[in-house]
């Protein structure tokens, strides 16, 4: 590899000349992004920066839900992400999970919360749903504190445990991308560093994306790291290289707290 | 004359809020209480198993109210299996598949004005096309037809605003799950509002139970049992209304009245007995 740039079969998610407007709001320039199959992806960047709407754009969210308009492409495992539309959307989401930044836990049971998908999707079978459960709450190193209470209400869970669940949710379905927006923002230190192990965990089997705050919760575990700012993203180097010399002068400014 | 300081101490502005705003719901209750106490004062010398079970006599002066309770059930429950799935569809409508923009304003101040017609125009209305015109007649369905839009605009306001208090998150959620936007709203967003629905479609269960005006020009007034939807039928409040104009009975017109209210009550205990518990599994 000389160019610099990754192999073509080792993208999970290539987003290429990506604009975002809400109405005549340009929230994100064109940007591209290629996101590496089975690594964690941080992206940084102040408030306002548009990492949610990038992170939200990937399953369309930002289309259905925030009526933001999207130009360019993206693709998520060779599926062309922009023209998908119900139940072809409904399926790329099956694939692409996602985890909000406050715990938002459906007024159900823990077992209902994380069989949610399965059932929306016309999965009835318990035996079959009750499997997906267990691993789905393992794999969100969450089962050991569940196990015997499945039918708690989930909104009776410890903040922590509620994101953990939340992870559990949109892992249930087996997805290749699970996609984070700020998961710690709401948690204390231990208790984001219980997530950043499970996240870890989660690595190679999975590619997750990983938008946060906390510039130190990027150089802990993700491989590369983008820097966005006011809807520009700045730069995207391997987080070690990034961290100790970045190419930008904005983003050595940023990454060493000397920002605005 | 007492100098009036500009600005009292703040214990004595505690002391005085307390004391008025005590005595405005001491009021309010209060005058609930009292005209409980007044028509179960009224009433009661009436109130027996045959003055519920028997048929009336004599144009109601005697005999019991039977058929009047049956009327009230039929005609309120006709109100509300017309205006339920109306205002909730509407509500959804208006709270989940619209911007908001001017067409929702129209609708929305629509709605508003319907709330603030009287009764009794929406009688005459009823009468006009129900009775007349689609030759209904006088007749349970006419009256619950016109009772059903009488409520509507209550059941679609209280439905709307429920369905606005269900936090944004949950659709979310449903939708990033594969969820279409119809299955998010269904299995998710509904549920969390149901409480909230039900609390509008209990008040117009309350209006459609103890409405007359409306109700005198649609079911007409007939004393006997009804059998089908298309018999004429006299609600309580209209064989109260008839029993004290036309001076009848005033016994039996405060014995019917006490049916009614302990009628609306029990509609509304158990109404509130149930939406707690069924708030109680999201909490």
């Amino acid at each position: 590899m000389t160019s610099g740039l990754p192999a073509a079969d080792s993208v999970m998610v290539d987003i290429r000349n990506l604009s975002i407007r809400y109405g005549t709001h340009e929230i994100l320039r064109p940007t591209t992004l290629q996101v590496l199959a089975g690594t964690i992806h941080g992206i940084v960047g102040p408030a306002g920066s548009g990492k949610s709407s990038l992170l939200r754009s990937i399953n369309q969210l930002s289309v259905e839900r925030d009526g933001a308009t999207l130009t360019g492409s993206i693709t998520v495992d060779g599926i062309d992400v922009l023209p998908l539309r119900g139940d072809a959307l409904a399926a790329l989401r099956r694939r692409v999970g996602i985890v909000f930044a406050t715990p938002q836990p459906l007024p159900r049971t823990v077992f209902e919360n994380v069989a949610y998908g399965a059932r929306v999707s016309g999965i009835s079978d318990v035996t079959t749903l009750s499997g997906m459960v267990e691993q789905a709450l393992r794999a969100a190193q969450l089962w050991d504190e569940v196990a015997d209470r499945l039918d708690l209400m989930a909104m009776q869970l410890s903040g922590g445990q509620q994101q953990r669940l939340c992870i559990a949710r949109a892992l249930a379905l087996g997805p290749s991308v699970l996609l984070l927006d700020e998961p710690c923002s709401a948690l204390d230190p231990v208790t984001s560093r219980r997530i950043e192990d499970t996240l870890v965990s989660l690595t190679p089997a999975m590619t997750v994306v990983l938008v946060t705050n906390n510039v130190k919760q990027a150089e802990r575990i993700a491989a590369r790291t983008s820097f966005m700012l006011m809807g520009d993203l700045v730069e995207t180097a391997p987080t070690a290289r990034l961290f100790a010399d970045a190419g930008d002068v904005r983003t050595r400014d940023y990454l060493a707290g000397r920002f605005g | 004359m007492i100098p009036v300081p500009r600005l009292l101490p703040p214990r004595v502005t505690q002391r005085l809020a307390t004391v008025v705003l005590w005595l405005a719901t001491g009021v309010t209750v209060g005058v609930l209480l009292f005209i409980i106490a007044f028509v179960v004062r009224r009433g009661a010398g009436t109130l027996s198993w045959q003055f519920l079970l028997a048929s009336p006599r004599h144009s109601g002066a005697l005999g019991g109210i039977l058929p009047t309770v049956v009327s009230t059930i039929y005609v309120s429950a006709a109100a509300v299996l017309v205006a339920a799935p109306l205002g909730v569809a509407a509500a959804v409508y208006l709270a989940e598949y619209t911007k908001e923009s001017r067409l929702t304003r129209i609708i929305r101040s629509g709605t508003e004005a319907l709330a603030g017609i009287p009764s009794i125009i929406f009688g005459l209305f009823g009468f006009a096309f129900f009775v007349t015109t689609l030759g209904m007649g006088w007749s349970i369905l006419s009256g619950g037809l016109t009772l059903g839009l009488m409520i509507l605009p209550t059941v679609i306001r209280t439905s709307e605003e429920a369905l606005r208090a269900v936090p944004r998150g949950y659709r979310d959620v449903a939708q990033s799950l594969g969820a279409s936007k119809w299955q998010s709203i269904r299995t998710v967003v509904l549920p969390a509002a149901a409480p909230g629905v039900m609390t509008g479609v209990v008040l117009g269960i309350g209006r459609a139970v103890s409405e007359t005006a409306a109700v005198i020009f649609t079911a007409g007034v007939a004393l006997k049992m009804p059998w089908s939807p298309f018999d004429s039928a006299r609600t309580m409040s209209v064989h109260f209304y008839t029993l004290t104009m036309e001076g009848i009975s005033d016994d039996m017109a405060y014995g019917t009245a006490l049916v009614l209210v302990i009628t609306i009550l029990t509609i509304n205990i158990t109404a509130y007995w149930l939406m707690n518990r069924l708030t109680r599994r999201y909490r």
